[in-house]
């Protein structure tokens, strides 16, 4: 046997190593990837790394023989070479497979796949040695230590890939780069000390001349081939799966937030259900309380107000007196003390007053009376009861007025001008202080601009900041030296905004301030109101008529004159008892009543009218040079109108009586005498038919009898209380569609609310409402109708 | 000399309003609640009454709605006088059928032109 020494190409057992490293990192760099996959496309990148890792290792073993030369050429067998290449594809294919699963990596799961990883590598390096038509004999100890470092090698491989799959950023390259490198010198080592096991020798495969013998030019293809198909497959795996994997990755975490959105949702869902009934009980609940909180909100600023009131009342009177009686009897010194009491009590009661318009106003609760008023009068009245006021300080007060007329709250208008003037006068002092009223439209409506101008100390503009603000004056030491609540600028910015207006304010410290108040020429609720009563009128035209009760024929003729376009019929008296007997016979829809008429003046017509049943439900307006509003409302009256009137006046107010309500029945179902009747006045004054009932079987009867338009009903009665009242209804279908109005005193439960809402038209809070507010709802209902 | 029936419950104000009313010419006659105010009314035949709202026995609503119910002392004007200030307060008595209404505390100068004014519509 003839024994052959083999030698080793340096350069090429260092290509060979590097061959193993790039293999190595390539797959290292997969693990990573493919842990995050699922499926088929996990099974593809599996085959994939496999063959890299496994074309790798095969190519730094044929590298390492090419830079091995025999003296002799060896041939080899290509079926052998191909078996070998693929031993180490499969090897590398489970190692992966183990490797990659993403979860812990068990040591036993380690040592597996390292004995199959090893086991590839073992087998491809022998197989690939069996395929050279050479004579080899081995050292088993060395065969043995190249298992050994095989094993070892591909655990080590295979435990750093695992450990650094998950890891992130530059770290993680170079760890991975540290492990490629370990790793392919474990399969370097692994070949050279197999070939160093390795002896060979001549022998009769030789000879028979099978086999292919590569010549060198060959095999450096090929191996060349074989290390570029492994390297760009490397590198196009790193670029495939960088875009890839991270798109991939992402679209796996979109997926999951959106799973667990849905099952958020899923479950928010089925709670919903539960919340909203929660919630509406409790706000139900809530509302109950508020309402409850809000009348004992009211009552007690009622009772309090009463209560400071009344001793107020006595400290007060008692003082005036005393000043008077001592002024009698010459006691001049008492005087002037006496009027610091009284001046005290004065103070205290404005103060109260002042404190009871802020908590009407932030409950809401402040009301508004409009009237006309003509500018002039009602700046006089102003400058007739600050004029102290301006005088005290030696102030001069220049007025420049542009008359005309407005429709306003006339008290609230008065109260914020008092208020205005009376602050310029106080912080006023030797000046002069100019009203300047002026015709100015803002927003789109025209309006009256009231601007109070003064040549007193001014304001910074931090005090300006928080000049409307409740209890606040400029600062602490104002309230010392000029007196005065701080409340008085909140009430008057309330109150023009509650009349559609606004205060603006200009100041410079020093040299004095300008207090600007605007506010609409009418306000839009009196605009909408007016526009309802000509849509009213043009409806029921037909059925108008018109008692005119005056001695005075002339006051016929001007009646006549200024309806003469209205297309209502006018009926004529010219004294009491003929207007009398023609109410009678005419049944008019609106009485107009002179009060100075010869033998029975008009107030024994009205209280006559009043008293007769057929009669009492007629409206009557008073038209009369007699002023006095407070007899003819308490005697019956509906409106009352001073003459001289114009015709605009006198039109819209008869339009509001003429051709509607008269026929109109209204049932109110009330136990309570009081209210039933305050509310039949209501009604009547209106212009309604109203038939009282005191329980739930009583209105049924009267229902019977004659069919309502609108129902009123309360629903704490004895006998047949409202709820079983409005069960009755709702059996006769006829009776179905009556309008019913629940009004009561009774703090629903949202069971009955709810109850009663499907049924009535609208629940009236009593102690909650106006008057004014409920007929406008009754009136609202029965148009619908 | 006209006389005055006062109603009131409040001994203090009273006394004090009936003494100035007496300063300025006036007969005064005092009742201390409704009931009582409703029975002088009908004997002494006042000029004019000043009722208080909040009354023991009969309150002054309640008051003033029988005074203007009776033929008795349906004439007799009534002006309401009362510490409540609240519109709703106004509203209620002279749908009780008061003739005038004026809130405490009583200025002195503007009541008595009520008075006047309500003694001078009779």
């Amino acid at each position: 046997m003839e024994h052959i020494h083999g030698s080793h190409d340096t350069i090429l057992v260092i290509f060979s190593y590097i061959v193993a490293v790039v293999a190595s990192y390539t797959v290292l760099d997969l693990v990573g990837r493919i842990s995050n996959l699922k499926g088929k496309s996990r099974l593809l990148w599996l085959l994939f790394g496999a063959g890299a890792m496994g074309m790798g290792i095969w190519s730094m073993h044929f590298v390492a023989m090419l830079a091995f030369s025999l003296p002799v050429p060896v041939a080899y067998n290509i079926v052998i070479v191909i078996v070998s290449v693929i031993a180490a594809i499969v090897g590398s294919f489970f190692a992966l497979h183990i490797v990659c699963r993403n979860t812990r990596l068990s040591l036993s799961r380690l040592l597996s796949a390292s004995a199959l990883l090893a086991t590839g590598i073992v087998a491809m390096h022998y197989i690939g040695m069996a395929a050279m038509q050479i004579g080899i004999s081995y050292n088993n100890n060395y065969v043995l230590l190249s298992v050994v470092i095989a094993f070892l090698a591909s655990f080590a491989a295979l435990w750093l890939a695992f450990f650094f799959k998950s890891g992130e950023g530059n770290i993680k390259k170079y760890a991975k780069l540290g492990s490629g490198l370990v790793m392919g010198a474990a399969i370097a080592g692994m070949h050279y000390v197999g070939m160093y096991a390795a002896h060979f020798y001549i022998d009769e495969r030789m000879a028979s001349g099978t086999g292919v013998i590569f010549n060198q030019q060959f095999l450096g293809y090929f191996i060349s081939g074989g290390t570029l198909f492994s390297l760009i497959t490397s590198l196009f795996g790193i670029y495939l799966s960088n875009k890839i994997s991270f798109k991939d990755s992402e679209i796996a975490e979109k997926t999951k937030e959106i799973y667990k959105m849905n099952e958020e949702l899923k479950e928010l869902n089925s709670n919903l259900e539960l919340l909203v009934k929660e919630r509406t009980a409790q706000l139900e609940q809530a509302h109950d309380e508020a309402i409850k909180a809000n009348m004992v909100k009211s009552k007690f600023l009622a009772n309090m107000s009463h209560e400071l009131r009344t001793p107020l009342n006595a400290i007060i009177g008692y003082s005036e007196m005393l000043a008077e009686e001592a002024e009698e009897i010459g006691e001049t010194l008492f005087v002037d003390d006496l009027s610091k009491i009284r001046n005290a009590g004065r103070h205290l009661l404005s103060l109260i007053n002042d404190i009871l318009d802020i908590s009407k106003i932030e409950a809401g609760k402040m009301e508004v009376h409009y009237e006309k008023v003509a500018i002039q009068q009602l700046v006089q009245d102003v400058i007739a009861t600050v004029r102290p006021l301006v005088d005290q300080n030696n102030n001069e007060l220049i007025t420049r007025i542009d008359d005309g007329e407005m429709t306003t709250d006339v008290t609230k208008l008065r109260q914020i001008l008092i208020n205005l003037i009376s602050n310029a006068s106080k912080f006023t002092k030797d000046g002069t202080v100019t009203l300047t009223v002026a015709e100015e439209a803002r927003k789109a409506q025209t309006g009256f601009s009231f601007r109070i101008q003064d040549t007193g100390i001014g304001m910074t503009a931090e005090q300006l900041e928080k000049l409307f603000q409740p209890f606040t004056q400029a600062d602490a030491s104002t309230t010392r030296k000029y007196g005065g609540t701080g409340l008085g600028l909140a009430i008057s910015q309330s109150f023009s905004e509650i009349l559609g207006g606004e205060i603006s304010v200009e100041s410079e410290l020093n040299v004095g301030s300008t207090f600007t108040c605007w506010l609409p020429i009418s306000s839009v609720e009196e605009l909408a109101l007016a526009n309802k009563g000509e849509v009213q009128k043009h409806e029921k035209k037909s059925k108008v008529n018109i008692l005119h009760i005056d001695d005075d024929p002339l006051n016929h003729q001007l009646m006549k004159h200024y309806l003469a376009k209205e297309d209502w019929t006018l009926a004529y008296a010219s004294n009491g008892q003929e207007g009398l007997e023609m109410a009678r016979q005419l049944q008019p829809e609106v009485i107009c009543l002179d009060i100075l008429m010869p033998s029975m003046d008009g107030w024994s017509v009205l209280t006559a009218l009043k008293n007769d049943e057929e009669l009492q439900h007629i409206p009557v307006i008073i038209w009369s040079m007699v002023k006095d509003e407070p007899l003819g409302y308490s005697l019956g009256a509906s409106e009352y109108l001073t003459k001289p009137i114009n015709k605009e006046s006198l039109v819209s107010t008869l339009e509001r009586y003429v051709a509607e309500k008269q026929q109109l029945q209204v049932l109110v179902v009330e136990d309570d005498i009081t209210t039933s009747e305050l509310m039949t006045k209501l009604l009547n004054k209106e212009g309604y038919a109203v038939t009282q009932a005191r329980n739930g079987q009583h209105a049924i009867d009267c229902v019977k009898n004659e069919k309502p338009q609108l129902i009123l009903l309360d629903l704490m009665m004895p006998e047949m209380d409202g709820f079983q009242f409005i069960n009755e209804l709702r059996e006769t279908a006829e009776w179905r569609e009556i309008p019913v109005v629940v009004v009561t005193a009774k703090t629903l439960t949202g069971e009955e609310h709810s109850k009663l809402s499907s049924y009535v038209e609208s629940i009236v809070q009593k102690g909650m409402f106006k008057h004014k507010m409920l007929l406008e709802k009754i009136e609202e209902i029965l148009i619908k109708e | 000399m006209q006389t005055i029936l006062l109603v009131e419950d409040n001994e203090m104000n009273r006394d004090m309003l009936a003494r100035r009313l007496i300063r300025k010419g006036f007969s005064v006659v005092t009742a201390e609640d409704g009931q009582q105010g409703i029975d002088y009314a009908i004997e002494q035949q006042p000029a004019l009454i000043l009722m208080d709202l909040s009354l023991p026995v009969i309150d002054g609503w309640e008051a003033t709605r029988r005074l203007k119910e009776n033929a008795a002392t349906r004439h007799i004007p009534i002006i309401v006088l009362t510490a409540h200030a609240m519109k709703e307060d106004e509203e209620k008595a002279y749908q009780a059928g008061c003739d005038d209404y004026d809130t405490k505390p009583v200025i002195l100068e503007r009541l008595l032109e009520k008075i006047t004014k309500a003694l001078a519509s009779r």
